[in-house]
């Protein structure tokens, strides 16, 4: 235990003495997480906003009508049969009627009630919204028309998804990067006193005594790092949401506030894993003895 | 096989009846047939030695340039490898030895590099304790240490100054400190006074002797003539990686020279 707080006293001090190679470290890493938060956060925003939007993605079907009201559940159970579809709900034509008659201002006695029997569909995914329309006008015998929401819908739905595909793509391929880069920067560290480690082991230094130190310093450097990118984060989330407030108004309902203490967790978290895994990678190829 | 206390060995009785032990020193180092070929090299740095060190023993490496001495000094504390033959340290086969059991055989042997090998980021201070933080010792035990070992090379007055601000001698000294430090039961030393002038030399070589009087068994690989007639110990003379002469109080002698 003496031992061990001894060994990261040890990592502190060789942080200061390669100040040069930490300030190289620690960027390297600031740098690649805070482009894999950024894709990692649009990616999440864009699922997000392709979640609510298809909350509010529904398709209206409109029975014939000739349709009994005995026939009702029978359809109802026909149309929840179709995969793709999250909830399946019952307007009857009075219902439908009352309440359009309640908001109108004008006095609708009298007048017959030509409402139809209707289903409001609710769907697993939005993106699906045509095809399984086109299924249910199939239906000749009891449907008279299928309504979808407008065309934008759909399309903005569809870049959602490929921002949503992008991100995590992008994030993952980042990530590897990161690695390799991190490593590459302790691996150079670790090159530039291969000397000293090689003096370390004439002494008789164990390995894990040589390691630690370095293992603990690849440590710091990815939580520094990721704390750097965490800041980095926030700043550019403050400032791309005023953006799209300001720009798009209408775009913005579709996204969720982030918890950017969170945030700046998460990339401290995935920092100290990267420099972990990046010291670990590089370490075990310079502290084999001969 | 005890290392540390000479084995007595029951002889027989006198004529009154009285025992009579013979003492045998432990074996420290026994090199039998050793060949070393080094990958890069065509020509073997060492062939077919053979040699046996007794614990206790003042040894001097002679020989030319290029004449193998660093090489038997790496062969016996692992750093490099028999080709051919087996090495036997502090009562292990190091041919056959695992890396892992590489650091605790150092750990039982003081080094003292050609090229000095001090950490050029640490004070002479650190330098010293760090072979005694390797071991795991505690904090209070080293710096009650430490002011003995630096004083035995005469280099109290200077553990705040770093490597780069002291001359190559005194950078020996160091070097010969960190190596005495945890009073290891064998010293290797290549080359240590290698470029001091002959009275810093001689104090050095005092040093190393001084150690040896207090039991441990010393290795030294030098040029130094002067150290070597004066001291009049076991002389092993290499030649072309040969052992060409063994002399239990020997000269420097001719064939070292080149
Ligand atoms: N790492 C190596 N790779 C290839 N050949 C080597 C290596 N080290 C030493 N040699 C060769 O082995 C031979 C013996 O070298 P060694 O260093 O043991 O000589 P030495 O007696 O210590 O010489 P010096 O007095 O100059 O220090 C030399 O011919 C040298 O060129
Ligand atoms: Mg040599």
């Amino acid at each position: 235990m003496r031992s061990f707080f001894f060994l990261i006293g040890e990592a502190f001090i060789n942080l200061r003495r390669h100040s040069l190679m930490t300030v190289a470290a620690v960027t390297t890493i600031a740098v690649a997480l805070s482009l894999i938060g950024a894709f990692a956060l649009m990616s999440y925003q864009a699922n997000v906003a392709t979640n609510r939007a298809a909350s509010e993605f529904e398709i209206h079907v409109y029975c014939r009508e000739q349709v009994k009201k005995e026939a009702i559940p029978a359809i109802k159970k026909r149309l929840e049969g179709i995969s793709g579809i999250r909830s399946v709900r019952y307007i009857s034509k009075e219902k439908a009627f009352n309440e359009y008659a309640k908001n109108l201002p004008i006095d609708t006695r009298g007048i017959p009630n030509q409402f139809n029997e209707t289903f409001v569909l609710l769907l697993k995914d939005p993106a699906k919204g045509s095809q399984i329309a086109s299924v249910i006008r199939g239906w000749h015998e009891e449907v008279e028309e299928v309504a979808l929401p407008e065309a934008e819908m759909g399309g903005l739905l569809r870049i959602m998804s490929f921002l949503k595909y992008l991100g995590a793509l992008t994030g993952a391929l980042l990530l590897i990067g990161a690695l390799l880069v991190v490593s590459n920067t302790i691996r150079l560290s670790v090159f530039t006193r291969r000397r000293e480690i090689r003096i370390m082991q004439i002494i008789g230094a164990s390995p894990s005594f040589i390691r630690l130190p370095l293992f603990i310093e690849g440590l710091i450097h990815g939580i520094l790092g990721g704390a750097l990118a965490g800041i980095c984060l926030a700043v550019v989330n403050h400032y791309t949401q005023g953006l799209i407030e300001s720009v798009i108004p209408m775009l913005s309902r579709y996204f969720a506030p982030i918890d950017m203490k969170n945030i700046a967790m998460q990339s401290v978290a995935v920092g100290a894993l990267l420099g972990a895994a990046g010291s670990l990678l590089s370490i075990h190829r310079y502290l084999r003895l001969t | 096989m005890n290392l540390w206390l000479p084995e007595a060995l029951f002889f027989g009785y006198t004529e009154d009846q009285s025992p009579v032990y013979i003492f045998i020193l432990p074996v420290m180092i026994e090199l039998s047939r050793v060949s070393v070929t080094y990958k890069s090299g065509d020509v073997g740095a060492l062939s077919d030695v053979s040699l046996c060190i007794k614990k206790g023993e003042f040894v001097f490496l002679v020989g030319p340039t290029g004449a193998g001495k660093s090489t038997l000094l790496k062969l016996l504390y692992r750093d490099a490898r028999a080709t051919e033959g087996s090495v036997n340290v502090l009562g292990q086969e190091l041919s056959k030895m695992r890396s892992s059991q590489i650091p605790p055989l150092r750990r039982q042997m003081g080094i003292v590099l050609q090229d000095y090998g001090l950490l050029p980021e640490r004070t002479v201070w650190q330098n010293v304790a760090f072979a005694c933080q390797a071991l795991g010792q505690r904090g209070r035990d080293i710096r009650r240490k430490l002011p003995e070992a630096l004083e035995l090379v005469k280099m109290a007055h200077r553990c705040d100054a770093y490597p780069a601000e002291l001359s190559g001698g005194e950078q020996q000294r160091v070097a010969i400190a960190r190596a005495l430090v945890n009073r290891p039961p064998l010293l290797l030393a290549d080359e240590p006074t290698g470029n001091l002038d002959p009275n810093t030399g001689a104090g050095i070589m005092d040093v190393l002797y001084e150690a040896n009087q207090r039991g441990a068994t010393i290795i030294v690989a030098t040029h130094d003539k002067f150290s070597v007639d004066r001291l009049r110990q076991r002389v092993i003379a290499l030649r072309g990686g040969k052992i060409v002469r063994d002399e239990p109080c020997g000269g420097y002698g001719s064939e070292a020279g080149d």
